[in-house]
């Protein structure tokens, strides 16, 4: 049902159930908001969407209050913002003052929401807050001082993952967001998926920072430095320097980062097409020994986490091949003196914890030296003076000269069912279609069949934790020959370390990006990289 | 006869209503019976230890007395209470009877002999039996004079855990009522024509919920009791349940039956040992005589009730937030709409009222809504447990007809010296306010938020009396401190709003850290932020706690301003409650030992030796100004 | 706690929990790690949402208590009548605030809004006993007993 209503004397349509708030959003009115999630119901929590209802002069929260007939609102009358500069005031009052050195200080919704309401000085004096900080993590850094009790991390931590890392702990002044008995987020079963990275609103969490190491050992060390930056970090600064073609890209921060000091550089690819030909490799035997179990192939450490230990019937369907990164490391640190100082540059913090997770280590050290973002390696740059687009272009090193376009599109979404297709096909009869999906899925659930050798076989495309568990039962079935899985509804692209870009359409960009490359590129998939053909045949594998 | 079948005589064999008089117990015995007038106050007064003694002196004297374990009458100055009945003389009740005291008492009375006068407190005269001398009567007290008594007797001479007790009283006949001659619409009229009023504090018209939660289908629907009660200084809901548990079963079978729920769940704070423990036994009563269970005594309705102990959180007081901690998550109010009539527990149309409430509906069902009616005035029928502490003479539970003035309540709770030393009352709690003494007038009415008639916003019933000694800024700072450990945290507005306002009353009442011209100015802002802060939360906070907790800081400067500025300005708190105001030292080069200040002070906090310069000890020091007084040297500094 | 997990039905619906978080705590004193993954298994609950759920209420304890549990009174009354000094003076003399225990594990203090003793207040209550009027000299005294 359609009827109209007044908001700052205009009339406007709305439709029955809709919220005040997302009418105002609609129509272009900006309300500051600090406990909204989009996609999640709203919990009323902050108080700070409040309008005014000029009827009774009531304040209510736009957020949770749906619109009614008659209603006159006012969204910015005198009372309306003088509720909301007592509102931020009151969480100013205990709220740290050192923007300066934090790291969200050019991002932190507080601050900008303070500055709109012209905020200049602390009107209720208060002690700063003094909270320990969560440092158990190697990826996610909690620094509770900064915490607003917006409630977003919790929110999404249960809800959208069901996990519950973190809660909401006691009430009153006591009230604070904690893992249990307080232990830490590595003693917890946070899945170190960063998620909560994302949807923080000031500095609370933040990821944990190695670009200051790094930075020393590139002045310090005597190692060979080697860094690997994941397709995903490319195309994210391609996309944000528009820079239109992803070779170019990929080139330009090759240049900037050999002039920096590294080494040699490459992509991810290498390790991406390992992965891809392995993956083929064991599902090509598993459709030969006729076993009617479903593989769940992933390379996303998060999602590994999740099914070891929150769905361990699913455990033993994992292909268990090395993540991309790791097949890298082994690849690169390949005797026991070895001489390589390995940074990796990902989208994400769950890398972080998979690099220091002990089967991923020679005698107590990480194969992996150091992980940064691709936040991090933006600010590498930035403290190098290195503009994009850069001067130089160079090509990245053996192995990673030989790079497929399967590389970047492994990472994006249906990539690995995509790219681990092709390949199949390709080992099969030579012959593989282009674009399998059509690749227009935003779906985070699809499912999709193939013939290989005239059978006929499903396989599944899974992003998130939620489509996941509603599908837990069909693998288990034997449904389908393999599901890929990602935690990621945008896959890695979507990465919670990834640049802060608030284009809504980022990802569609991006993919574009990728698509053109792999479009007009005949090396598509991984047995046709020379490297990986050299490894087939070597059995360069894992020491 | 097994209980079914005494239940079903006495029920629903015939309609008619038992003549019963309240007061006298109609106990035609040959041996004395004790009555021990035992509920958690009393304990706390020592009434076990009194028992004991009593058991004891049975024993040791061989005689044959029965003792009664019933429920105290709310005067708990008087605790413990002990009532005696002797063959052929009137009911006599003893008062501040300690176990000490019970053997010489004892012997007194079973001779017919007047004890102390101490121990007299009343007797309940009736025509049948020989009246005693100088125990006044019970009716002319005046703490039972300003109450009417309709949802409690007066005195309860029986057991509270006795169901054939109560339907001596016509207990659940109004539920038999309800189940053989009422659908659940004619009830919901009932309640609605009756103008019945919450009273845990919102003072919704209970009618109107229950009729909206009926004409919803979705079924299974639910009918919640709300005995959490952490108001501190409201004991009302408690002292319901330890005396009359059956009442409040009743209540709740009527209700659940008027919005078609078969379910009814008594949510009682687990604090509350004594009335859990009385509330599950008249339960099981209840199931054995038939009256919860499947198909009722073949009327095809569904009742069942059942307890769930809360575990402690005065937010869960809300009505969403006690259905939240219902479905087993942290307390913390939803917002509204919807309203829980609509969807409540687990999603489904629920009612939640308070105890007191509930204890009005059996009696407005057995004698109508217009004899409801009769008491209280418009807008304001009946009556409200108000629980009266503090700086009074007569502290208790007193069941007052709405509409009585405050200055009427405070003669009967005091006694005349100390009616004069009012300074204030506090009423309703966290949620409440202050009322001035020129507002003692002011009638005890529900106050229509909309159109504030007056300050009167009495909450649950806590009702504290305030002389000189007790500071306003103090009390402010207590109730603070009260919402800032209660709230449930998720609001902004509340959670630091409380947090604030604690933080500004904190730095009022003590002495700054430093003279600097910064800090004064922020301890001369702190009333125009007070305000500030009080305005919006009551505008945007989520739920009642956040909304009326600044109530009292607001009363507090409406009518003590001048007490509050005192504080700011002169750092003086004439309570002398305050003491951190200010700071005593010895100024050395003043000084010159004469050791009089020593002598003045009651604290022992100044040492020194004779003709050397004395030095004041600040942890002992209780600011009491006695040397500064005494000093002629002017050696001693106030800052 | 074994037995006691035993005791359930193999799955329980989340209504329960702080009915059962309650028996529990009825007897052993306190909820502890071990029996909160455990139970979280049986319920559907996260750990971590069950500690959050907990930790919210009064009654709950996460530590073993005691072999004293003080419960000073700081209900309106008790204040009125002057108890907040006994509050003090109480941490004063044993270091312990609200919840928290001595090292030699033999008080544990917690404050409680209203023991029902208006009339008798400033009240303290020690494990089943109740002190009624009590002043600083009886406080005093209290605690060396209970030393």
């Amino acid at each position: 049902m359609e009827f109209t209503i007044t908001i700052n004397n205009k009339k406007i349509k709305v439709s029955n159930n809709e919220k005040i708030l997302d009418v105002l959003r609609r129509i272009g009115i900006n309300i500051p908001t600090l406990c909204n999630v989009p996609g999640l119901s709203p919990t009323g929590a902050c108080r700070l969407c409040v309008v005014e209802l000029n009827d009774t002069n009531e304040l209510v929260p736009s957020c949770s209050t749906p619109v009614r007939v008659g209603m006159n609102i006012s969204t910015h009358s005198n009372k309306v913002i003088n509720a909301r500069r007592v509102i931020v005031n009151l969480l100013l009052s205990n709220h740290p003052d050192n923007c300066l050195y934090c790291d969200k200080r050019s991002y932190c919704e507080l601050h900008q929401i303070a500055e709109n309401l012209n905020i200049t000085d602390r009107s209720f004096p208060g002690e700063p807050k003094k909270s320990k900080s969560d440092r158990s993590s190697p990826g996610i850094l909690r620094e509770m001082s900064k915490c607003i009790l917006c409630g977003r991390c919790v929110r999404i931590c249960e809800e959208m993952l069901g996990i519950s890392a973190i809660d909401i702990v006691n009430r009153g002044k006591n009230i604070e967001i904690e893992t249990i008995f307080k232990k830490g987020l590595f003693y917890s079963n946070c899945i170190h998926c960063g998620l909560c990275i994302k949807y923080c609103p000031t500095g609370a969490i933040i990821e944990k920072s190695y670009v200051q190491n790094l930075i020393d050992k590139l002045n310090n060390s005597e190692k060979e430095k080697v860094i690997v930056i994941s397709n995903s970090t490319i195309a994210d600064i391609s996309n944000f320097y528009g820079i239109k073609k992803f070779t170019d890209c990929r080139n330009n921060i090759v240049g900037a980062l050999k002039d920096i000091g590294f080494d040699k550089v490459f992509t991810l690819s290498p390790g991406n097409e390992i992965f891809i030909y392995e993956n083929a490799v064991k599902i090509l035997n598993h459709i030969k020994d006729k076993s009617n179990n479903t593989l769940i192939v992933t390379d996303c450490p998060a999602a590994k986490k999740y099914v070891k230990s929150e769905l361990s019937e699913l455990s033993p369907l994992l292909t268990s091949i090395p993540s991309p990164q790791q097949i890298l490391a082994k690849f690169f640190k390949k005797s026991d003196d070895s001489n390589v100082f390995m940074t990796v540059v990902t989208p994400c913090v769950a890398n972080k914890y998979e690099a220091v997770q002990s089967s991923n280590t020679t005698k107590g050290v990480p194969d992996i030296d150091i992980v940064i973002s691709s936040n991090e390696l933006l600010k590498l740059f930035n403290t190098y003076g290195i503009e994009f687009p850069y001067s130089r272009k160079q090509i990245p090193d053996n192995p990673s000269n030989s790079d497929t376009s399967a590389g970047p599109l492994f990472e994006t979404k249906g990539g690995i069912s995509e790219t681990l297709i092709r390949e199949l096909l390709y080992q099969n009869q030579k012959s593989y279609p282009k674009k399998l999906f059509e690749i227009k899925n935003d779906k985070n659930f699809i499912e999709f069949s193939f013939v290989l050798n005239n059978q006929q076989f499903k396989i599944a495309s899974i992003h998130g934790i939620s489509s996941l568990k509603e599908k837990v039962e069909d693998i288990l079935s034997g449904k389908y020959l393999f599901v890929e899985l990602r935690l990621c509804e945008n896959a890695c692209i979507d990465g919670c370390v990834q640049l802060r870009d608030d284009d809504p359409d980022k990802f569609k960009k991006i993919k574009k990006l990728i698509l053109d490359y792999d479009e007009t590129n005949n090396s598509d998939t991984a047995s046709k990289n020379p490297f990986i053909k050299a490894y087939k045949n070597n059995n360069l594998k894992q020491k | 006869m097994t209980l079914k079948d005494i239940t079903y005589n006495y029920l629903f064999k015939s309609t008619e209503l038992f003549e019963i008089n309240n007061f006298t117990p109609d106990l035609n015995i040959d041996i004395p019976v004790v009555f021990a007038f035992r509920s958690t106050c009393s304990i706390i007064a020592g009434i076990d230890d009194t028992i004991s003694y009593i058991e004891k002196y049975i024993n040791e004297n061989s005689i044959n007395i029965k003792i009664v374990e019933t429920s105290c009458p709310g005067l708990c100055s008087f605790d413990p209470v002990i009532g005696v009945k002797i063959p052929g003389r009137t009911l006599i009740l003893l008062k501040n009877l300690y176990y000490y005291e019970v053997f010489s008492v004892f012997d007194s009375i079973l001779n017919h002999f007047l004890p102390d006068t101490k121990f007299l407190l009343a007797q309940i005269y009736d025509q049948k039996y020989n009246s005693w001398p100088e125990f006044p009567d019970f009716f002319s007290l005046k703490q039972v004079k300003i109450q009417k008594r309709n949802i409690l007797e007066p005195i309860k001479t029986y057991s509270p855990i006795s169901i054939t007790d109560y339907f001596a009283k016509n207990g659940f006949k109004g539920f038999a009522k309800v189940l053989t001659k009422l659908t659940p619409s004619e009830v919901c009229s009932i309640i609605e024509n009756s103008e019945l009023k919450g009273r845990g504090g919102g003072g919704f018209f209970t009618g109107k919920k229950w009729r909206k939660a009926l004409e919803n289908n979705n079924n299974p629907k639910y009918f919640i009791c709300n005995a959490d009660e952490s108001d501190p200084g409201s004991v009302a809901g408690r002292i319901l349940i330890e005396t009359d548990p059956f009442k409040l079963i009743e209540g709740m079978l009527i209700g659940a039956y008027a919005i078609n729920a078969s379910k009814a769940i008594i949510y009682v704070r687990n604090t509350y040992k004594l009335a859990i423990e009385r509330l599950k036994k008249a339960i099981e009563q209840t199931k054995s005589a038939g009256l919860s269970g499947d198909d009722i005594f073949g009327s095809g309705i569904n009742l069942s009730i059942e307890i769930v102990t809360g575990p402690v959180a005065y937010v869960c007081g809300e009505e969403t937030a006690l259905i939240s901690s219902l479905e087993g998550s942290r307390g913390m109010p939803k917002p509204k709409p919807p309203y829980p009539s609509d969807k409540g527990f687990l999603e489904k149309p629920t009612i939640v009222n308070n105890v007191e409430t509930i204890f009005n509906i059996p009696s407005i069902i057995l004698y109508g809504a217009e004899s409801f009616k009769q008491t209280g005035i418009k807008e304001s029928f009946g009556t409200k447990l108000f629980t009266i502490s503090g700086k009074v003479d007569y502290p208790g539970v007193y069941e007052i007809e709405l509409g009585t003035s405050i200055a009427d309540v405070l003669s009967a709770v005091c006694d005349d010296e100390s009616v004069n030393s009012i300074k204030a009352v506090h009423i309703g709690g966290p949620s409440g306010g202050f009322i001035h003494p020129d507002k003692f007038y002011e009638k005890l009415v529900f106050n229509d938020s909309k159109n504030k008639s007056n300050d009167i916003w009495f909450g649950a019933g806590s009702f504290v009396v305030l002389n000189k000694s007790n500071c306003i800024v103090d009390v402010c700072k207590y109730f603070l401190d009260f919402d800032v450990n209660e709230s449930c945290g998720k609001c902004i507005p509340c959670r630091e709003g409380t947090r604030v306002l604690y933080d500004i009353l904190k730095r009022i009442s003590e002495r700054p850290p430093t003279n600097s011209k910064h800090e004064t100015l922020q301890r001369f802002k702190g009333v125009t932020q007070l305000e500030e802060i009080a305005v919006v939360m009551q505008e945007t906070s989520l739920c009642g706690l956040g909304q009326n907790a600044p109530i009292t800081i607001i009363t507090g400067l409406k009518y003590f301003r001048d007490e509050f500025e005192e504080h700011i300005y002169e750092k003086k708190c004439d309570a002398g409650v305050c003491r951190d105001l200010k700071l005593y030292n010895i100024n050395i080069d003043n000084c010159v030992g004469c050791g009089l200040c020593v002598k003045r002070c009651p604290a022992d906090a100044i040492i020194g030796s004779l003709h050397t310069a004395h030095f004041i000890v600040q942890e002992r020091c209780i600011k009491c100004g006695n040397c500064f007084k005494a000093c002629k040297f002017n050696a001693v500094n106030i800052i | 706690m074994e037995e006691f997990l035993n005791k359930l039905p193999t799955s329980v619906s989340k209504t329960e929990l702080l009915r059962i978080l309650q028996e529990f705590q009825d007897k052993y004193g306190y909820l502890d790690n071990d029996f909160i993954h455990e139970l979280s298994k049986k319920i559907g609950i996260q750990p971590g949402k069950i500690f959050g759920i907990a930790s919210f209420y009064s009654q709950f304890r996460f530590k073993p208590s005691g072999k004293y549990i003080v419960n000073l009174c700081s209900g309106v009354a008790c204040h009125i009548n002057s108890s907040e000094n006994l509050i003090n003076e109480f941490t004063k003399l044993t270091g312990l605030k609200d919840g928290e225990t001595s090292t030699d594990g033999k008080i544990t203090l917690e404050l409680v809004p209203c023991l029902g003793g208006c009339a008798n207040s400033p009240v303290v209550k020690v494990n089943d006993k109740y002190y009624i009027k009590v002043t600083k000299t009886d406080l005093l005294k209290i605690i060396q007993e209970l030393k």
